[in-house]
C-alpha cells in the first residue's frame, strides 16, 4: 500500500511539469504550493500521467459503484491530482472503513476454518 | 460460548504485539495520565456508515456542524459499503478545514488527544487476510487502566485495551486524521505532513481558510519559504496584492532562488501594472531554473506576457 502510494505519488510528479501552465495553475497563471510539490517530486515520463490521470474514467467507476451521478462531479472536484490518482481503478481496493457488523460474520468464517482444517472442534462438539 | 472467546483471544494473540506498549512510554510531557474530550459529539452510524458518521464527529468538534446523514452523499461509496481515505481528508477541506495525517506513531496519536484535538481512525477489525475496516473517533486514554476511550459506530463511549486498540489500528497501517479550523496547529505537527495539507487546503479549498493555515505556519515555521509562498498565494487569491507581494518577498529573502516565487511575484507585479519589477524577477527566476526545471513553460509564458506589455513601470505602486 505504502510502496504503490508512492510509486502513485511520484508519477504523479511530473503532472506539474506538463501542466503547470494549465489545470494545476489556479488564480490567474499562479502556480500554487501543490503544483509545486508535484514539480519537486518529478520522476516519471509526461506520457505516464497523461495515461494515468483519466477523471471521466474515475467519474464513470464512482458512478458504477453506487455514486449519485450528481455528486461525482463534486466529489471529484474536491479530490487533489495525488487522491485522483489513488483512487482511479482502485475504488475496489482501497480499504473502506464500513461497520461492525461483518465483523461477526468473519469470526465465523475464521471458526469454521479452524473446524474444517481440524484445528478445532467446536461444532462436532456442540 | 467461552471456547468461542479463548479461541478468539489466542487468534487475537498470535496475530502479532508479542508485547503491548504501555501508553505510558509513549505520553508527552506534562501529559495528564488520562484524558477523555467528553466535549466530542457522537453521531451513531447507521449501517455501514461509519464515515459519514466519523467525519461528523470530528467536524461538528471543529466547529462546522454537520451530521452524517449530510455527509453520505460526498463520502459514502455504495457498492463498497463503506468510505475511502481519501474523500473523508477531501470532505473535511471541502468544509474549509485543514485534515492532517499524524504520523503513524502512539506518539503522535497521543499527542493530539493530549491537545485536545480528538483523532479520526481507520481500524481492521477482522485478520489481515480478512480485512474489516472500520472507522471510530479516538476521544481519550487512560494511561493507568491502559484503555482508550472511543466513539465508534453505535456505542457513544467504547473502551478498548491498549493491546486491542493498538491491534487492529496498526492493522490499519495506523492511519489518523485530525480535523482542524484552519490556523490550528496539529500537537504533533511535522513540517513535510502539515505542508502537505496546506497544499491541499490551498488547491482545493477556499484561499481564506488556506491562508489561515499558512499563516499559522509562517508563525511556527518562520524560516520556512514553503511557508510564506503558500500565504503569499492565498493572500493574492483573496484579492490583497499588496500583502502578498510581501510574503513573497519574504521567501525569497529566505531563499532567493525560489523558482514558483520569482514566477508568482512577477505574475502579480505585471497585474499590477510594473512590468520592469516583473521582468527582474522573471530573469531571477532563469537563473535557478535548474533547480526546479518544471518552471521552464510557465517562466516562459510570463516572459512573453512581459515583453508584450508596452508600458513601464511609471504607474506601478510598489517600490
Amino acid at each position: 500500500m505504502k510502496n504503490r502510494f508512492s510509486a502513485l505519488l511520484s508519477l504523479l510528479a511530473s503532472v506539474a511539469l506538463v501542466t503547470a501552465g494549465t489545470f494545476s495553475v489556479a488564480h490567474a497563471g499562479m502556480v500554487d504550493s501543490a503544483a509545486v510539490m508535484q514539480m519537486e517530486q518529478r520522476t516519471a515520463s509526461i506520457a505516464q500521467i497523461e495515461q494515468l490521470l483519466e477523471r471521466d474514467r474515475l467519474a464513470s467507476q464512482m458512478e458504477s459503484m453506487g455514486v449519485d451521478a450528481a455528486d461525482v462531479i463534486e466529489r471529484l472536484d474536491q479530490l487533489t491530482d495525488e487522491e485522483l490518482l489513488l483512487m482511479q481503478d482502485r475504488l475496489e481496493a482501497l480499504p473502506a472503513g464500513a461497520g461492525i457488523l461483518e465483523v461477526i460474520g468473519v469470526i465465523f468464517v475464521v471458526l469454521l476454518i479452524l473446524e474444517l482444517v481440524g484445528v478445532t472442534n467446536i461444532f462436532t462438539a456442540i | 460460548m467461552r471456547v468461542l472467546a479463548a479461541l478468539l483471544l489466542a487468534a487475537l494473540a498470535a496475530s502479532g504485539c508479542a508485547r503491548v506498549p504501555a501508553i505510558s512510554d509513549h505520553l508527552p510531557e506534562k501529559a495528564p495520565v488520562s484524558v477523555e474530550l467528553t466535549g466530542v459529539p457522537f453521531y451513531p452510524q447507521e449501517r455501514y456508515q461509519c464515515g459519514p458518521a466519523a467525519l461528523a464527529t470530528v467536524l461538528t468538534w471543529s466547529g462546522e456542524t454537520v451530521t452524517a446523514e449530510a455527509l453520505v452523499p460526498r463520502v459514502y461509496l455504495p457498492a463498497r459499503e463503506g468510505s475511502l481515505q481519501p474523500e473523508l481528508r477531501a470532505t473535511a477541506r471541502a468544509h474549509d478545514r485543514l485534515a492532517y495525517e499524524p504520523e503513524p506513531r502512539l506518539r503522535a496519536l497521543l499527542a493530539e488527544l493530549d491537545a485536545g484535538h480528538p483523532v479520526l481512525v481507520l481500524q481492521n477489525l477482522g485478520l489481515g487476510r480478512w480485512p474489516v475496516w472500520h472507522y471510530a473517533v479516538v476521544i481519550g486514554y487512560d494511561a493507568d487502566a491502559g484503555q482508550f476511550i472511543l466513539r465508534s459506530g453505535t456505542t457513544e463511549r467504547e473502551v478498548l485495551s491498549t493491546r486491542r486498540f493498538l491491534t487492529t489500528w496498526v492493522r490499519a497501517d495506523a492511519w489518523a486524521m485530525v480535523v482542524l479550523p484552519p490556523g490550528e496547529m496539529p500537537a504533533s505537527a511535522d513540517v513535510e505532513r502539515y505542508v502537505r495539507a496546506a497544499a491541499d487546503l490551498e488547491r482545493t479549498g477556499s484561499p481564506e481558510a488556506a491562508a489561515k493555515a499558512w499563516h499559522a505556519a509562517t508563525e511556527r515555521w518562520p524560516d520556512l519559504p514553503a511557508a510564506w509562498f503558500g500565504l503569499a498565494n492565498t493572500r493574492h487569491a483573496t484579492g490583497d496584492t499588496p500583502a502578498a507581494v510581501s510574503a513573497w518577498r519574504e521567501a525569497l529573502l529566505l531563499d532567493p532562488g525560489h523558482v514558483p516565487a520569482h514566477h508568482n511575484i512577477a505574475r502579480a507585479y505585471l497585474g499590477a501594472g510594473c512590468p520592469e519589477h516583473a521582468m527582474r524577477h522573471v530573469r531571477l527566476g532563469h537563473e535557478h531554473l535548474e533547480r526546479l526545471p518544471g518552471m521552464r513553460e510557465p517562466l516562459a509564458r510570463i516572459k512573453a506576457e512581459v515583453l508584450a506589455a508596452s508600458d513601464n513601470d511609471t504607474h506601478c505602486a510598489f517600490e
